[in-house]
């Protein structure tokens, strides 16, 4: 404690540990952890999915599930006792004193009622008496949250809102009140980066008012800025903690190096961001091309896609959109929700007929149009092989019904004639080849972790020995930690297998990292596009600078961290 | 202010345990087997034992006429008692076992092929045949079910062959509407996209990948068919429609029984809580397994 703290601290706890009781006995979650917070600071847990971080939080809010056992040897929220509150005694503390802003914001409120009633539903719970009141408060709330036109969004449902709308106003829900103790759980994962921003500026507004705030991430960067201090958790435990900048400038422990080395941004290419050594030379001998060699390995030309709205109006999501990916290299489209990304990778895969333009993969005409007329499906099949595609939600690309050896032996029989034998020789090398060990080769999916299913749907498309990569979103529901290790495993991959990737991403750190070329889109449009290190040293646009600028960034540690160095 | 990295774990002082912050209680989750599924299932296997080999119970000939022993009540001699020509309900109930289980069987199947040709041809195709198809379904859905069958049977006649058939149009347009849905979720799966990116042709697709993944939870829909085909089943063979008497069917012998409620029960009662068990039997082990599949996915 500094010495000059005037203030009750909002929370002390010594030793706390929480283990849950399940039928296979009881599994410790929580390990010894101890953590104090003053009002108007900030403070962040930060660790990887299973770290234990969100049961810690949780726990400061009476949230744990009936079969926690939770035990410390002091637990004081807000100068409560916790241990001895009572499920009564904590409905009161939460929401009046207590905020908890849930991770999930698309599932977290209730798709058939209003923001404005669910927002209303925190003031009614405590006892806010008077509907012009609670009108005028719930208003309040929302334009404090930073939301525009408080009157139109409280009447809109959260399907009718974007993930940066929905964020806010569960922000707004937690807040209303008026609590001195914010609790927010991974609140910017999983939002575009100029708007994960202007959450993150809207916590940090919290923070001025004087509440104290405990906020969750799996991402050093985006803590960064916002945290007076940094609790780094690993397996229940505390492995370090301290001031933000000595836990960054300065880190002791082995697992915050690996933290802070596992942020993209910045990092140019050919930067290891994971511990993991690089892949072994694989002997296996390339597969005959039918490529002509100097052409480039995808080419797309005046693409345009359209769309026409139950409405009746017309909405062009792709609009003129032409890149060359070069042989061996890597092209990143980077843009946010609604940019038009994800539509151009299907017109780029043969999935959707583009309304004009053509494109050619590796100089052969692929999708689009040929001589006035769509190129037919029968014509694409025999060189399907040589795209494949990894998307963001590896298990739901794999049948339900097949466990990870049929996931790539049946990815290996679509490739023509071979023995079973052959097969499962092979899928246990691609599975050696993505860094995955032999015996998860019978698991079901659904039982790994999502890197290890990362990897697994990373195999499956070097099946077939492309020469083409379509990396949709690749990383985009990883842990940093686990994000480092597979952007690792992809750029030994292309080095060892000259694979050309096209890159998607709405994560510019992650663009930066992995691209030699950029191309920037926005409302279907191509911004601005050139090579990566001229793009992000001199943006020409007001856009890319904007979105630059968003970017989660660790404080400049090293020389030429900086991404504009 | 400050936050202490936690001590080792050696070092951990026993700390007083403290109830989880819900409250004072903590429950154990212990997950088992309901008793009402443990004993839906053993009168399930009675009855398929039954239905598979009716000699290990049977104790006398199910069609064997006594009229000297008429109208017992319920004893030693006679577990349910006999009926108006002396013929030994229990021998009768367990012979009727088979062709009950078997109608019901042979009805949802008839159902679920009909039913599952609609709605997975609906779903494949395009919006045309869709609508053509949805519209045909909606008609169906027009008649109750049990009506439906009973128009079939008007036009093919009675019999137990067309109470099967009847009872399975009339509830194929059900499956169709379900395996609709499904089809259209398996397709807009991205596994099927992934099938057709590594250039797999759409009808291997279809053969491969949509249709097993369609059928997946078609063995719950089955059991929980099946109680309700062989409700209607007996109901048609009860309105002299399907199986006639003297066949030793629970409907038939329902009807049979009816005339005589008020001097002898027995005779309506035991096949009528013989289609209540196979009816409640299928069902409760039919949402078992659905629960079980739905806490898998």
């Amino acid at each position: 404690m500094t010495p000059n703290t005037p203030q009750r601290p909002l929370l002390a706890m010594d030793n706390l540990t929480v283990s849950f009781s399940t039928p296979r006995g009881t599994v410790d979650v929580v390990r010894g952890v101890s953590l104090a917070l003053a009002p108007g600071k900030a403070l962040a847990l930060v660790g990887e999915s299973g770290s234990g971080k969100t049961v810690t939080a949780r726990t400061l809010a009476g949230l744990n599930a009936p079969n926690a056992l939770v035990s410390a040897d002091r637990l004081e929220v807000l100068g409560h006792n916790a241990a001895r509150l009572s499920e009564r005694q904590w409905r009161r503390l939460r929401g009046r004193q207590i905020g908890y802003v849930l991770q999930d914001a698309l599932v977290s409120l209730d798709p058939l009622r209003t923001v404005g009633q669910e927002v209303d539903e925190a003031l009614r719970a405590h006892g806010v008496h008077g509907r012009d009141e609670r009108r005028k408060r719930v208003l309040a709330a929302l334009r404090a949250a930073g939301i525009t036109d408080p009157v139109v969004r409280a009447g809109q449902r959260s399907g009718e809102l974007s993930g940066g709308l929905r964020q806010r106003a569960l922000i707004a829900q937690a807040t209303v009140l008026n609590p001195q103790l914010v609790i927010a759980d991974e609140s910017t994962t999983a939002l575009d980066a100029t708007v994960q921003a202007q959450i993150l500026d809207l916590l940090e507004g919290l923070k001025e008012q004087g509440r104290g705030l405990i906020f969750i991430s799996h991402d050093l960067a985006v803590v960064s800025r916002l945290a007076d201090e940094i609790a780094v958790m690993q397996h229940g435990r505390i492995v370090e903690s301290g001031r933000t900048a000595e836990v960054l400038g300065n880190p002791r422990h082995e697992y915050t190096q690996q933290l802070i080395d596992a942020v993209p941004s910045g990092r140019g290419r050919g930067t290891r961001l994971s511990a993991l050594p690089p892949l072994a030379a694989s002997a296996r001998p390339a597969r005959p091309s039918e490529f002509s060699p100097d052409a480039p390995a995808l080419e797309a030309s005046h693409l345009v896609k359209a769309y026409t709205a139950p409405d009746g109006t017309s909405r062009t999501v792709v609009d003129d959109v032409s890149f060359t990916l070069p042989a061996g290299k890597t092209l990143g489209i980077v843009g946010e929700s609604g940019s038009g990304k994800s539509t151009t990778a299907r017109i780029v895969l043969g999935l959707t007929e583009p309304d004009a333009g053509t494109v050619r993969l590796g100089g052969l005409p692929w999708a689009g149009n040929l001589q006035g007329v769509p190129v037919p499906e029968e014509m694409r099949r025999p060189h399907r092989r040589d795209i494949q595609l990894v998307n963001q939600d590896p298990l739901s690309s794999f049948d339900p019904r097949f466990s990870v050896e049929r996931v790539i032996t049946d990815a290996l029989a679509a490739g023509g004639p071979g023995t079973p034998g052959e097969r499962r020789d092979r899928s246990a090398e691609l599975l050696g080849q993505v860094g995955l060990p032999l015996d998860l080769i019978h698991r079901q999916p659904l039982t790994l972790s999502g890197g290890q299913r990362q990897r697994v749907a990373i195999a499956r498309a070097l099946a077939l020995e492309p020469r083409v990569l379509l990396l949709d979103e690749p990383v985009s529901a990883l842990d940093v930690s686990i994000q480092a290790q597979v952007l690792d495993l992809l750029a030994d991959l292309q080095e060892q297998l000259g694979l050309s990737y096209l890159f998607i991403s709405h994560d510019l750190g992650v663009i930066h990292h992995v691209s030699d070329d950029v191309l920037v889109m926005k409302d279907g449009r191509v911004m601005e596009s050139g090579s990566a290190a001229s793009l992000f040293a001199f943006p020409a646009t007001s856009y890319t600078r904007a979105l630059l600028a968003a970017v989660p960034r660790m404080p400049a540690r090293r020389p030429a961290t900086d991404l504009h160095a | 202010m400050s936050t202490l990295a936690s001590p080792a774990p050696a070092a951990q002082k026993p700390s007083k345990a403290l109830p989880a912050g819900s409250g004072a209680r903590s429950i154990r989750l212990v997950r088992s087997t309901p008793a009402g599924v443990w004993v839906a299932g053993a009168l399930l296997l009675f009855l398929v034992l039954a239905a598979v080999a009716p000699s290990l119970f049977l104790r006398q000939d199910p069609y064997e006429i006594d009229p000297a022993n008429a109208f017992q009540a319920p004893g030693a001699a006679q577990l349910f008692g006999t009926d108006q020509n002396g013929r030994d309900i229990f021998s009768r109930v367990i012979a009727g076992t088979g062709q009950s289980l078997l109608l019901g069987l042979a009805a949802t199947a008839i159902g679920l092929l009909l039913g599952g040709a609609l709605g997975i041809t609906a779903g494949v195709s395009g919006k045309r045949v869709d609508s053509a198809i949805c519209r045909f379904v909606e008609i169906l859905f027009a008649f109750p079910g049990l009506l439906l069958a009973l128009i079939v049977i008007a036009v093919s006649g009675t019999g137990v062959v067309s109470a099967a058939v009847a009872v399975g149009i009339g509830s194929a347009p059900g499956y169709a509407r379900m395996l609709r849905t499904q089809t259209l979720q398996v397709v807009a799966a991205p596994y099927v996209e992934t099938a057709l990116a590594l250039g797999r042709p759409r009808s291997h697709i279809l053969r491969h990948t949509i249709i097993p993944n369609v059928a997946r939870p078609l063995f719950v829909l089955v059991t929980l068919g099946i109680g309700q085909s062989i409700v209607w089943a007996s109901s048609l063979s009860f309105l002299g429609l399907g199986a006639q008497p003297p066949a030793a069917e629970w409907g038939a012998m329902l009807a049979d029984g009816r005339n005589y409620l008020q001097i002898a029960w027995w005779i309506a009662a035991f096949p009528g809580l013989f289609i209540t068990l196979a009816a409640l039997t299928t069902t409760v082990a039919g949402h078992h397994l659905q629960r079980r599949l739905e806490a898998e996915v």
